[in-house]
């Protein structure tokens, strides 16, 4: 049996029907991994554990679980307890989490078998993995290219048929833009959609976990598994909407004006096929604007560095983690965090604390917070016309492995489309939209009202069917 | 801008080859940032956070059994002595 091209969908049918063990499924995978992870550096770590695992399973017999014997990879970011969580860092390199993320647990419950972790750019920041401790990420689809980033590992584990599906975190477009650049499906869920608690905090206030897989429908079965409130994490929500809301089948579609001149005119063209795909549809097609988003980047810039400078303040060398030996505590603080953090990690901090210091405080921090609430107003307008909107995920497909690495500001430019559905809280998707005439992944990103993934869901499905004939 | 005092300020030593370069970059950041100065918040924003939700509460009962997790927490940790996390002294 030829297990090519296998879905969640696909998989769980083999499963049931007894015509596959989960146990066989998962050396599948292992397999592929074992052939394909020392040039891809999707994994970080596989687990020893995951066949052993994967055979309990199969002894308590198979169930009807969502998730149960599927094979999935997790960001390093999120705990699994008992194993190592490092977040791309030297700083974590040995941390053993001591407990299990809510998301982790759900999972669990699930049934779903965990293969390894995978790689991310350093405590999440940055677009191409070319920020983690342990080297980049390349791209499955071209190997002088990026994965996209931070979630690139668990993209490129999708990607080169390493997993089924995985875990990744949004906080700026950390599971959209390497889902993207590897021809994957990426959803970063509604603010509170999914509980934070157990994942690693960059900026708390935009962190999200998400699913990566490789069809829209197995994205939402892994969604369905992770969301819901959970009482450890307060900013989390039940989504009683979810499978409420109508959807009649003649739903608006806003465009997203943009500039296209800082976009790869295959992209342009790519919109425009997307577009006219959706009202071949019968889906109803208006241009939208959203006047503020220009200044979502320079105001996520301020905002997220703000958060990095305050939550990783844990790392001192205390409690957890790298410890360098100074004269005093204070210089041990200044030493552990020389050494333990890269150079992204330590600009952000050092951004974040220049933003919060008195004298700028008002200038920045609170300005940025006021356009924040601008930008979420203008979806807000937005919404009262159109039930969902669409946009380029990124200006660029993959780019080369170097070719940013040395100019902050143009890897932080790679947000500018991802960025402003965070800026409300907003669930947006990432889907794939063909390939240019390099054979680079093009993605399409949908955006949708607050706990509107169904939407996204519904929307995504139609597109990824038509799209595949067209 | 003084990049030591912010080093300093965030806890983190820095060669003097990165200060250089840390001065260099952060010109370019910050002069992109500052765009968000020309964008009008007006007092529109002030009126609109009015609405925002505030923090979440939750009452202060059924706490677990005290040392429950003390000593798989303390395991994370570089230097413990008898259930405690060890440091230098604050003061000198």
């Amino acid at each position: 049996m030829s297990l090519n091209n296998l879905t969640i969908k696909k998989a769980r049918k083999l499963l049931t029907d007894k015509e596959i063990s989960a146990k066989e499924l998962t050396a599948y995978f292992l397999k592929n991994i074992e052939k394909k992870n020392k040039n891809i550096n999707a994994y970080l770590e596989v687990f020893a554990d995951a066949l052993n695992e994967a055979e309990k399973l199969d002894k308590e017999g198979i169930g009807n679980r969502p998730l149960l014997g599927i094979p999935m990879a997790i960001k390093d970011n999120i705990l699994i307890k008992g194993k190592i969580c490092s977040a791309g860092s030297q700083m974590l390199q040995n941390y053993k989490a001591s407990y299990d993320a809510t998301a982790i647990k759900k999972l669990k419950s699930a049934g779903a078998v965990f293969l390894g972790r995978t790689n991310m750019d350093e405590f999440a920041m940055g677009a191409s993995t070319e920020n983690s401790a342990y080297g980049a990420t390349k791209n499955p689809k071209d190997l002088t290219r990026v994965a996209g980033g931070s979630s690139g590992g668990s993209a490129a584990a999708v990607a080169m048929d390493g997993c089924l599906g995985a875990l990744g975190s949004d906080t700026g477009g950390s599971i959209r833009q390497p889902a993207s650049f590897c021809g994957v499906v990426g959803l970063n869920p509604t603010y509170g959609a999914v509980s934070r608690s157990g994942l690693i905090a960059m900026a708390s206030s935009f962190d999200q976990i998400g699913s990566m897989a490789k069809t829209v429908e197995d994205a939402e079965i892994i969604f369905n598994v992770i969301k819901g409130k959970d009482p450890m994490d307060s900013t989390s929500s039940s989504t009683p909407d979810f499978d409420e809301r109508k959807l009649d089948g003649k739903l608006k579609i806003g465009v997203l004006k943009y500039d296209k001149k800082g976009v790869d005119e295959e992209i342009n063209e790519s919109m425009e096929k997307s577009a006219k795909i959706f009202k071949d549809l019968g889906y109803e097609i208006s241009e939208i604007e959203l006047p503020n988003i220009k200044y979502s980047v320079p105001c996520y810039y301020i905002l997220a560095p703000a958060e990095v400078s305050s939550n990783l303040a844990r790392f001192d060398g205390v409690k957890y983690g790298l410890f360098k030996e100074g004269k005093s505590l204070t210089e041990d603080y200044m030493k552990t965090r020389e050494a333990g953090f890269g150079p992204e990690t330590r600009r952000r901090i050092m951004l974040g604390t220049y933003v919060l210091s008195a004298g700028y405080y008002d200038a920045y921090y609170v300005k940025a917070k006021e356009i924040r609430k601008l930008i979420k107003k203008d979806f807000e307008n937005v919404f009262k016309n159109v039930d969902a909107v669409i946009s380029p995920v990124s200006p660029s497909v993959a780019f080369k492995i170097g070719e940013k690495a040395n100019d902050p500001l143009k890897m932080y430019l790679e947000d500018i489309f991802t960025a402003p559905a965070k800026m409300a809280g907003l669930p947006a998707m990432s889907v794939p939209a063909g390939l240019n005439s390099e054979g680079l992944p093009i993605g399409l990103q949908i955006i949708a009202p607050g706990f509107g993934e169904n939407l996204l869901f519904e929307i995504g499905k139609k597109y990824e069917s038509s799209s595949q004939r067209s | 801008m003084e990049i030591e005092k912010l080093a300093k300020l965030a806890r983190i030593n820095l060669s003097p080859e990165e200060k250089g370069k840390l001065q260099k970059e952060f010109e370019v950041i910050l002069n992109y940032i500052s765009a968000l100065k020309e964008a009008d918040t007006g007092d529109w924003g002030e009126s609109f956070s009015k609405k925002e939700k505030l923090n979440a509460m939750r009452s202060d009962e059924n706490a677990h059994e005290a040392g429950k997790f003390t000593k798989e927490l303390l395991e994370g940790a570089p230097f413990t002595e008898n259930g405690y996390v060890k440091v230098k002294h604050v003061f000198e």
